[in-house]
C-alpha cells in the first residue's frame, strides 16, 4: 500500500463516546465505605485509603445508580478514586492488587522491633507504671547473661536484616552494665549474619551521666525518655524520693543534648486523669525543650493502671483533650512554627499517601509477630508490651515460650494463629463496614484484656472509639478548615 | 533565529549505491562551497566493509551519492545511514540530543502525535543500524533516547541495544519513551527483565488523564489508560526508574489536578513528573479545534496547582517545550531547556531577550504560530 494511503487510515479519530466503557447494566461499585461529616458531607474512602468529600446524598445516588443526579466532575472523580467502575470486569483490577499490598506491606514482614526489658528494677513509682519493681535484687529483676545471649541469638536468627533492639525496664539504666554486655555481644554476632542493628534505650533519665552518654554516642544509640509535662504534673504523674524527677529530666535532656545530639533524643508522655486539664502546658514543655512534635498517649486500659483512681479516665475525656491540644498545635503551625502531633501524623501518613505506617496499635494484619517481639528479664517471649504487663496479672495468654525455644516452636504456639484471625480488622465485625478501616488496626491484646475476647466488640471498644474520634476529628479538619490539609501535609513530610 | 539542523537528505547515485549502508565520517571537505563527505563503514546486507562518498556537486568513483543539498550539519565522527538514495543522520558527535528512531510502528494513535506512525516494519533495519552504530561510537553520548512510534515493539532487540550499549558506556543514561501498554504484558517484562543496568534506564511514559476515557480518546486506543497504569507498576518493579510525562492541551488541562493527585496516590515512585507544551506538527495540525487551549487562564491556573501539589509532595517536576514568556514567573524555576537541538529555534525579536539563555524556546514547526513578548529588563 501507498505511504499516503496508510496515513489516511490512521487519521480517522475516534470521538470520547467511542472509548466509554459504561454498559446498560450502569455503573459497578467498587469495594468502598463512607461516613457523615458534621457539615453534612458525606466522606467515602475507597479500599485502598483514597478518600473523597462529596455532596450529601452521593452515596445514595451511587447505590441507587442515579448517576445523572451526580455531576460530570464529581463522577470523574468517583472513577479515578477507585469508588466506581464503568465496565463489568473491573479493569484496574490488578492496580488495584498492588495498591492494597502497598498498605499491608508489614503483613509481610517479621518484628523489626525487639525489646528486650533488661531489667524490672526502678527507683521511681509512678502512677500508671504496671510492672516496675524497687528493689536491689537484681539475681531476680535483671536479665541473666545467659536468658540475654540465648534472647539475642533468637533475635539476630529472625528474618528482617534491619532491626532496632530497644532496652526497656524497669529502668533500663540501671542495668547499663548488662546493656554493654549485650550490645557487644550482638554486635559481633550481627556481622557474621549481615544484620544491621538500631539500639534505643528507654530511661527516665534518672540515672544519666556523660560516661553513659559518651557510650551511647559511640555506639549510636539513640535515647528515649519519659516527659510527662510541666513540672508539678510531671513529679505528680512520675514519683520517687524527693519528687525531683522532673528535675532529673530537665537536666538529663539538657546533658543527652549536649552529648549525643539533639536528633538522636526522644521524649515520650503518658496522658493521666492530671493530665487532661493541661494538653497545653504539655505541649509548651516539650517546644520548652525544643522537640518539635509531641505524642498525646493514652495510657494503656488494663493492668495496674486501671486500678488506679488517676490513670481510669473515659475515652471521651481523652479525645477532648487531644482535641484541645491538636488545636493549639495547628494554632502554632499557622503562625509559622512547625510542630506535630505523632498519632495524627500516623494516621495522616495512612490517608494521604499510598504507604502506611509501621506503628504496631494501627495494623491489620496486628503487629504482632509481624512487627514487634518482647523478651521480658526472666527470659518469658511475649507478643508486644502490653501482654507482658498482661503477665504481671497472671494473664499468660500472650506469652509465646522463653529464650529457651527456637523460632520453630515460638511460632507454633496456637495463640499465633488466634492473633492471626483476631488481628485483621477487613471482615471483623464493625470493622469490616467502617469508613476508617484501612486506615485502622486491630488489637487483639487490648480487646482481650479489656473485653475477655480478642476479636472485641466494637460498640464499647475504648481503641474504636478513641480511633474512630481521632479520625472524625482529622477529616473534619480537612473538610471545614481550609489550612488543614497543608499543614497535615508538611507534618507527613516531616518538614 | 536559528535554522533547523538537518537529519536527512536525498542524493542522486551516480554509478552504485547500497541497500543499507551505515557509517562513520572520517573526512569533509569544503572546496568552492562544495563539500564531500568520506564515510567508512559497512553494507549491512553483504557484510562487507567499504567507502561512502557523499558529494554536494558530481559524483566520484564507487559508492556515491551526488547532487545533495545542505550537507553542512553532518560532521567528521557523525554516523550516517544510506538506503539507495536516502541519507540518515544516525549520530551526531557534537550533539546533547542523540536518539536510537526503534520504529515508526505504534500501538496508539495520538490525537497530537508529533511523529504520526505508520504501519511498516522497519523494526530489524533500525537494529541492524544501531546495533552496528554502537560499534563505530569513540565516546558516550551524554544522553540518549530512544524514541518512535512505540520502542517496545523491538521486543527483545530493544534489550539487546540497551546492553550491549550499557556494557560500552557504564554511565550513559538512556530515557525510552514509550507508551507504556505493552508494559502491563507479562511477556514485554520478562523480555526486559534481561537488561542488566536498569537503573541507568529511564521509561518516560505520557499519562493524559485520572479517566480512562478521556485518556484512551486522546491515545485513540481503547483500554489504553488500564494497561499504562498496569505497565508502570510493573516497569517500576523490575527497577526501571520512571518519569510520567503530561502534554498540556485543551483535552488534558481540565483534569490536570486530578491527575497530579492520581499519580501521587498510584504511582508514588515516580522520580520525575514532566508537563510538556504541544508540538504544532503531525497530527496535531489536523486536531487543531480539539487541541489548541482557548481558556489559557485557567490551564495555568491548573498547572500552577498541579505543580504546587507535587512539589509539596517532594516530586521532582518540570515544564517542557514552553518558553518562559508563555507561563507566569511564579513556575520559571520548573521550565527546562528541553527541545532537542535540531528541532529548536527562537524567534527574532527573541534575540533582544535578557531571559534567552533560560529559555527552551520553540519547536521549530511552533515558531510560526507563537507569539513573543522578549523580556528588555532584568526581571
Amino acid at each position: 500500500m501507498e505511504i499516503n494511503v496508510i496515513r489516511k487510515e490512521f487519521r480517522k479519530f475516534q470521538n470520547l463516546q467511542y472509548y466509554n466503557d459504561l454498559t446498560s447494566n450502569g455503573i459497578n461499585l467498587l469495594p468502598f465505605n463512607f461516613k457523615r461529616l458534621n457539615s453534612g458531607k458525606e466522606l467515602i474512602i475507597s479500599m485502598v485509603g483514597d478518600y473523597l468529600i462529596v455532596p450529601n446524598g452521593t452515596v445514595h445516588n451511587l447505590v441507587k445508580k442515579n448517576t445523572d443526579k451526580i455531576t460530570e466532575c464529581l463522577y470523574y472523580d468517583l472513577l479515578s478514586n477507585h469508588i466506581i467502575s464503568d465496565s463489568d470486569n473491573i479493569k484496574s483490577l490488578e492496580l488495584l492488587a498492588n495498591r492494597y499490598r502497598a498498605k499491608k506491606t508489614n503483613a509481610f514482614n517479621f518484628a523489626q522491633l525487639h525489646i528486650f526489658v533488661i531489667t524490672l528494677r526502678c527507683e521511681h513509682t509512678c502512677q500508671y507504671c504496671q510492672v516496675s519493681r524497687v528493689s536491689q535484687n537484681k539475681e531476680k529483676f535483671d536479665f541473666s547473661h545467659l536468658n540475654l545471649f540465648k534472647g539475642i541469638n533468637l533475635m539476630l536468627a529472625s528474618p528482617e536484616n534491619d532491626i532496632t533492639m530497644e532496652f526497656q525496664g524497669g529502668e533500663a539504666l540501671l542495668a547499663f552494665d548488662l546493656i554493654k554486655d549485650a550490645i557487644s555481644y550482638t554486635k559481633e554476632k550481627a556481622r557474621l549474619v549481615n544484620k544491621r542493628i538500631n539500639y534505643v534505650i528507654c530511661t527516665n533519665l534518672a540515672p544519666i551521666n556523660s560516661e553513659i552518654l559518651e557510650y551511647c554516642k559511640l555506639e549510636k544509640i539513640l535515647v528515649s525518655c519519659s516527659l510527662d509535662g510541666h513540672e508539678e504534673l510531671h513529679n505528680e504523674n512520675r514519683k520517687r524520693p524527693g519528687r525531683n524527677s522532673y528535675s532529673l529530666v530537665e537536666k538529663g535532656l539538657n546533658l543527652s543534648f549536649d552529648i549525643v545530639g539533639r536528633e538522636n533524643v526522644s521524649a515520650l508522655m503518658t496522658t493521666t486523669t492530671l493530665s487532661l486539664e493541661h494538653p497545653i502546658k504539655i505541649i509548651d514543655e516539650y517546644r520548652k525543650f525544643g522537640f518539635n512534635s509531641v505524642f498525646l498517649r493514652p495510657i494503656s486500659p488494663y493492668g495496674f493502671a486501671t486500678k488506679n483512681k488517676n490513670s481510669n479516665y473515659q475515652t471521651d475525656e481523652f479525645i477532648e483533650f487531644y482535641s484541645k491540644g491538636l488545636d493549639y498545635i495547628l494554632e502554632l503551625n499557622r503562625q509559622g512554627e512547625y510542630f506535630k502531633e505523632t498519632y495524627t501524623s500516623i494516621l495522616l501518613k495512612k490517608i494521604l499517601t499510598a504507604f502506611s505506617e509501621n506503628y504496631v496499635d494501627l495494623m491489620s494484619p496486628s503487629g504482632l509477630i509481624n512487627s514487634v517481639i518482647v523478651y521480658d528479664y526472666d527470659g518469658k517471649i511475649f507478643l508486644s508490651d502490653e501482654a507482658r504487663m498482661l503477665a504481671q496479672m497472671k494473664d499468660f495468654t500472650f506469652q509465646i515460650g522463653t529464650v529457651d525455644d527456637n523460632w520453630e516452636t515460638l511460632l507454633a504456639n496456637p495463640i499465633i494463629e488466634k492473633i492471626g484471625d483476631a488481628g485483621v480488622n477487613d471482615y471483623m465485625a464493625g470493622c469490616s463496614t467502617c469508613a476508617y478501616n484501612i486506615y485502622c488496626g486491630a488489637d487483639p491484646v487490648l480487646h482481650h484484656a479489656t473485653q475477655g475476647d480478642m476479636y472485641g466488640f466494637r460498640p464499647d471498644s475504648s481503641f474504636c472509639q478513641r480511633n474512630m474520634s481521632v479520625l472524625d476529628i482529622i477529616f473534619n479538619k480537612i473538610d471545614t478548615e481550609p489550612d488543614a490539609l497543608e499543614i497535615f501535609k508538611s507534618w507527613v513530610n516531616n518538614e | 533565529m536559528n535554522e533547523e539542523i538537518k537529519l536527512s537528505w536525498k542524493g542522486k547515485i551516480h554509478l552504485s549505491s547500497s541497500e543499507l549502508f551505515v557509517g562513520r565520517v572520517v573526512s569533509k571537505k569544503t572546496k568552492n562551497q562544495e563539500i564531500s563527505i568520506v564515510l567508512e563503514g559497512k553494507d549491512l546486507k553483504t557484510n562487507k566493509f567499504e567507502l561512502f562518498y557523499l558529494n554536494s556537486a558530481d559524483g566520484v568513483e564507487g559508492n556515491s551519492l551526488y547532487d545533495i543539498k545542505d550537507l553542512n550539519d553532518i560532521e567528521v565522527c557523525d554516523v550516517i545511514s544510506i538506503k539507495k538514495s536516502k541519507v540518515r543522520s544516525v549520530y551526531r558527535t557534537q550533539s546533547k540530543n542523540n536518539f536510537i528512531f526503534a520504529t515508526i510502528r505504534c500501538n496508539s494513535n495520538c490525537l497530537m502525535c508529533s511523529q504520526p506512525p505508520l504501519d511498516i516494519d522497519d523494526t530489524l533495519e533500525n537494529y541492524l543500524i544501531w546495533d552496528y552504530t554502537i560499534d563505530l561510537l569513540v565516546d558516550s553520548p551524554k544522553h540518549l533516547t530512544i524514541t518512535g512510534g512505540e520502542p517496545t515493539l523491538l521486543g527483545e532487540r530493544l534489550v539487546f541495544l540497551i546492553n550491549k550499549i550499557l556494557a560500552k558506556f557504564p554511565d550513559l543514561l538512556i530515557t525510552i519513551l514509550s507508551n507504556g501498554r505493552m508494559l502491563a504484558l507479562e511477556s514485554t517484562i520478562d523480555t526486559l527483565s534481561f537488561v542488566v543496568s536498569r537503573k541507568n534506564v529511564v521509561f518516560a511514559i505520557p499519562l493524559y488523564s485520572d479517566v480512562y476515557k478521556v485518556h484512551d480518546h486522546i491515545v485513540q486506543a481503547k483500554d489504553a489508560f488500564h494497561q499504562t497504569c498496569l505497565g508502570i507498576h510493573k516497569i517500576s518493579t523490575l527497577g526501571f526508574p520512571v518519569e510520567v510525562r503530561v502534554v498540556l492541551h485543551k483535552l488534558s488541562n481540565p483534569r490536570l489536578l486530578s491527575l497530579s493527585k492520581f499519580i501521587h496516590k498510584n504511582f508514588p515512585f515516580v522520580y520525575h513528573v514532566t508537563f510538556m507544551g504541544l508540538e504544532i506538527i503531525g497530527y496535531t495540525k489536523a486536531n487543531k479545534s480539539e487541541l489548541i487551549e482557548e481558556n489559557t487562564i485557567m490551564a495555568e491556573e491548573n498547572l500552577l496547582a498541579s505543580l504546587k501539589f507535587l512539589a509539596s509532595w517532594k516530586y521532582n517536576v518540570s515544564i517542557y517545550n514552553t518558553p518562559l514568556c508563555h507561563i507566569p514567573e511564579s513556575l520559571w524555576s520548573y521550565a527546562k531547556q528541553s527541545i532537542s537541538d535540531w528541532k529548536n529555534s527562537f524567534k527574532p525579536e527573541c534575540e533582544k531577550c535578557l531571559m534567552k539563555k533560560d529559555c527552551s524556546g520553540f519547536f521549530t514547526w511552533n515558531i510560526k504560530y507563537a507569539k513573543v513578548t522578549p523580556f528588555l529588563e532584568k526581571v
